[in-house]
C-alpha cells in the first residue's frame, strides 16, 4: 500500500487510542481502521477522485494534533470571537484540535437538546447504527479514518417535536502552530420525530503551518424532522480539508444543506443524502470561491429510495487565478421511487484564463414516473451587464467586482442566519469590493 | 451641450451611421424618430460608449470635451445618462446597492465626497419625490423579474438620482401601456430644466403627446434626413416613414 507508507505516525496514534473507549466504540474503531488500511487513500484512478489529487496530502506523515497550551488558547480567543455567532441565544461549541474547550464555548443548551460525549453516546442502543457509515455510501475510506481516529465527537440528540429557534454552532479550529498535524472532527445529529434544528459547522484554522482536517458529519432525520446544516470552510491558505456529510431522511424529513467553501488550500466536500422515507425533501446548496491555487471539490450523491421525494441541488463556483473547482452531482432514483422530483444546477464563473472547473452531472434513474432536471453553465461575466454598470459610472474593475459579488450574493442572501450572511458578505467585499463600491445591504 | 459631426459607425464591418450631424443646446429636448434599422439604437449605444461599435469617421463633443475618447464610466461622470431600451437584469444585488455604488462612483469622478448610507437614502427620497416614482423597487434585485413598465420606471429613477446633464432615452416608450407611459413622461418633464438636455429616441409619435420636444429629427439609413419642430411628428404620424424615405430619395435622385 504505497499511499500508506508515510502514514506510520497515524498508525501509532491509533494504537494508543485503540483500547481507551467502551467496547462498542473500540470495535467500531478497529473495523474502521482496518478498512482504511486495506484501501488507503483514494487516488485519481478512483472515478470519484478523478479531478482531485491528494498527493500533496498523502506525502505528509501526519500525526494527531496535540492539545493546545493555555497560552495558545488565549491567543486563539480573538480568532474564535471573529467567527463565532455573537447572538447570545446561540449555543456555541468550540473544539480546538479536536478537544472541546469549555472556556471558549457557550454550552447553554436549549430545552429538548442533549449533548453527549462520544463515550456517552457509545452506550446508547442506537449508537452502532447511527455511527456506522453505510458501506454503499462511501466514495473513499477517509470517513473510516475519521471513525478510527476521532477521539471526541459532538453528538446532539434533539427530542421529538422540539423546535429550536437558534442555531447550534460548532467551531472546529485547527491550530497549525506545529507542522503535520491532523484533526478528526466528528458530528452526529439525531433529530427525533418532528424535531427541528439548525446546526452550523465552521471550520477554521490559525497559524501558518499546514494542517489537515478530516471531518465527518452524520445527520439522522426521523419522520417529519427538519434539519438545516451549514458547513462553512474558512480555513487558512495552508489547510487541507476532507469532509463528508451523511444525511438519512425518514418519511417527510426535510434537509437543507448549505455549503460554503471559501478557505483551505485543498477542500473536498462529499455530501451523501439518502431519502429513505416517502415524501422526504432535500435542498443542497453551495458556493465555492477559489483564488490563488485553491482546489475546491464538491461531490454530491442524492439517493431517492422511496416515492414522492424531492431534491434540489444548487451550486455556484467563482474561480480566479489558478484555482480549480470541481462539482460532481449525482442523482440516483431507485425503481420504487416514483413521483420523484429532482433538479440540479451548477453555475460557474471563471475569472482568469488559468482557472479551471470540472463539472459533472450524473443521473441514474430506474423509476419511470419522475421529474429530473439538470444543468450546468460555465462562463465569463455578462458583457451587457458590465456595460450597463459602466454606463452608470462604475469603472471597468468596479463593474466586474460588482457582478461577481452579485453572482455569489444570490446564494448568500437566502441563508437564514443573518450573522453568517454578514460574515460571508464581508469576505466577498474583501475579495471583490473596491473603494467601497459594494456596500453591504443594511 | 452635444455636438455630433459627420458621425460614421460600423458594427461587424457593416456601416450603420453614415454621416450623422446633430447639435443639442442646454435645456433643449430633441427627438429622433425613424423606421426600424435606421440606426436609432446604434446612436444611443455609440454615445454611451459601447465597444461593439467602431467609429470610422466624425466627432462627438460633449460639454466641450471629446466624448469618443472617454470610457463609458467617464461619460457617466461627465453627465451623460442612457436609459436603456432593454435594461439589464442583475440578480443578487438590490437596486439600493446598485445605485449607491453608481452615485458614489459618479460623485468620486466629479470630485465630490462620497455619501454614507443615510445621506444616500436622503438623496434617493428627494429625487424619487421629484419624479413621483416609489423607491420600493430598489429593495428588489436590479430589474430582476420586473415588468417592462417597472424596468422603464427604474431607469427614470436612476436618471433622477444620477442627475445627468444630458439624458438619452432609447425607446423609453416601447412596450409600455398608457399608464406606464404617463409615469415615465411625467418623470422626464419633472427633470426638465433650462440646463438639462434630453435626446428622445423613439419609433412612435405617441410619446410626444406627453413630452413635447423642441426639435424633431428623422433618421433614415444612418443619416438625419429631415428636421423640424414638434409639428413634424404629426406629419410623420399621418403620412408614415415611407413619406420621408420617398421624399429623401427624390431629393437625392
Amino acid at each position: 500500500m504505497p499511499t500508506l507508507a508515510k502514514q506510520s505516525r497515524l498508525h501509532d496514534d491509533f494504537a494508543r487510542l485503540a483500547d481507551t473507549g467502551p467496547d462498542t466504540l473500540n470495535r467500531l474503531r478497529a473495523e474502521a481502521m482496518r478498512r482504511f488500511s486495506d484501501q488507503g487513500f483514494p487516488t485519481t484512478k478512483d472515478e470519484p477522485w478523478r479531478f482531485t489529487n491528494l498527493r500533496r496530502l498523502t506525502q505528509v506523515d501526519w500525526t494527531r494534533a496535540d492539545r493546545p497550551e493555555q497560552a495558545t488558547l488565549d491567543q486563539l480567543k480573538a480568532t474564535v470571537d471573529h467567527y463565532a455567532l455573537q447572538d447570545e441565544a446561540a449555543t456555541t461549541l468550540v473544539f480546538v484540535n479536536g478537544v472541546l474547550q469549555e472556556d471558549l464555548s457557550r454550552r447553554a443548551l436549549p430545552d429538548g437538546v442533549a449533548l453527549l460525549s462520544l463515550q456517552e453516546a457509545a452506550a446508547q442502543d442506537w449508537f452502532e447504527a447511527a455511527f456506522t457509515v453505510a458501506e454503499d455510501a462511501v466514495v473513499s475510506r477517509l470517513p473510516d479514518l475519521n471513525s478510527a481516529m476521532a477521539e471526541a465527537a459532538t453528538v446532539l440528540v434533539v427530542a421529538p417535536d422540539t423546535q429550536l429557534t437558534n442555531p447550534l454552532e460548532i467551531i472546529h479550529l485547527s491550530c497549525g502552530l506545529s507542522a503535520e498535524r491532523a484533526v478528526f472532527p466528528r458530528t452526529l445529529v439525531l433529530a427525533r420525530r418532528h424535531a427541528q434544528a439548525t446546526v452550523l459547522e465552521t471550520f477554521i484554522g490559525a497559524g501558518s503551518e499546514a494542517y489537515w482536517q478530516n471531518s465527518v458529519t452524520q445527520l439522522h432525520l426521523e419522520d417529519g424532522a427538519h434539519v438545516t446544516h451549514y458547513l462553512a470552510e474558512l480555513g487558512t491558505e495552508q489547510a487541507f480539508h476532507t469532509h463528508a456529510t451523511f444525511a438519512d431522511l425518514a418519511r417527510d424529513g426535510r434537509l437543507v444543506s448549505e455549503n460554503m467553501l471559501l478557505g483551505a488550500d485543498l477542500a473536498r466536500n462529499d455530501i451523501h443524502v439518502n431519502l429513505n422515507g416517502p415524501g422526504a425533501e432535500a435542498h443542497i446548496n453551495g458556493l465555492f470561491l477559489g483564488h490563488a491555487r485553491q482546489h475546491l471539490d464538491n461531490h454530491i450523491i442524492v439517493r431517492h429510495n422511496q416515492p414522492h421525494g424531492s431534491s434540489f441541488q444548487n451550486f455556484r463556483g467563482i474561480l480566479d487565478d489558478q484555482a480549480h473547482g470541481v462539482f460532481a452531482g449525482r442523482i440516483y432514483v431507485a425503481e420504487d421511487a416514483q413521483k420523484t422530483d429532482s433538479a440540479q444546477s451548477n453555475r460557474n464563473l471563471l475569472l482568469s484564463d488559468d482557472a479551471r472547473i470540472d463539472t459533472q452531472p450524473k443521473l441514474e434513474i430506474y423509476a419511470d414516473d419522475v421529474k429530473c432536471a439538470h444543468g450546468a453553465t460555465t462562463g465569463q461575466l455578462n458583457q451587457d451587464a458590465l456595460f450597463y454598470l459602466q454606463s452608470r459610472g462604475m469603472a471597468p474593475e468596479a463593474a466586474r467586482n460588482f457582478l461577481i459579488y452579485a453572482f455569489a450574493h444570490e446564494l448568500i442572501e437566502k441563508l437564514a442566519i443573518r450573522e453568517l450572511r454578514d460574515h460571508l458578505e464581508a469576505v466577498l467585499v474583501e475579495r471583490f469590493g473596491q473603494d467601497g463600491a459594494i456596500d453591504v445591504e443594511a | 451641450m452635444l455636438e455630433i459631426k459627420d458621425l460614421h459607425a460600423t458594427v461587424n464591418g457593416k456601416a450603420i451611421l453614415k454621416g450623422l450631424n446633430l447639435s443639442i443646446g442646454p435645456g433643449e429636448v430633441h427627438c429622433i424618430m425613424g423606421p426600424n434599422g435606421s440606426g436609432k439604437s446604434t446612436l444611443s449605444q455609440v454615445l454611451a460608449g459601447r465597444d461593439a461599435y467602431e467609429i470610422t469617421q466624425g466627432s462627438v463633443t460633449f460639454r466641450g470635451k471629446d466624448l469618443l475618447e472617454q470610457e463609458p464610466h467617464e461619460r457617466a461622470g461627465e453627465g451623460l445618462f442612457l436609459a436603456f431600451q432593454y435594461p439589464v437584469e442583475i440578480p443578487g444585488v438590490s437596486g439600493n446597492q446598485f445605485l449607491r455604488a453608481a452615485l458614489n462612483a459618479v460623485r468620486q469622478y466629479r470630485g465630490q465626497d462620497e455619501l454614507d448610507a443615510a445621506q444616500m437614502m436622503k438623496v434617493f427620497r428627494e429625487r424619487a419625490k421629484q419624479v413621483k416614482i416609489e423607491l420600493a423597487s430598489l429593495k428588489r434585485s436590479v430589474n430582476e423579474g420586473f415588468s417592462g413598465g417597472e424596468k422603464k420606471r427604474n431607469e427614470m429613477l436612476q436618471m433622477a438620482i444620477l442627475e445627468p446633464h444630458l439624458a438619452v432615452l432609447d425607446e423609453v416608450d416601447s412596450g409600455l401601456d398608457i399608464d406606464a407611459l404617463k409615469i415615465v413622461s411625467d418623470a422626464v418633464n419633472a427633470m426638465r430644466t433650462t440646463e438639462r438636455s434630453f435626446l428622445l429616441i423613439t419609433h412612435y409619435q405617441r410619446l410626444l403627446n406627453h413630452i413635447v420636444p423642441d426639435h424633431i429629427h428623422v433618421l433614415v439609413d444612418g443619416q438625419i434626413v429631415k428636421s423640424g419642430g414638434k409639428e413634424l411628428a404629426l406629419e410623420l404620424e399621418e403620412k408614415g416613414y415611407a413619406w420621408v424615405e420617398e421624399h429623401t430619395k427624390s431629393v437625392a435622385g
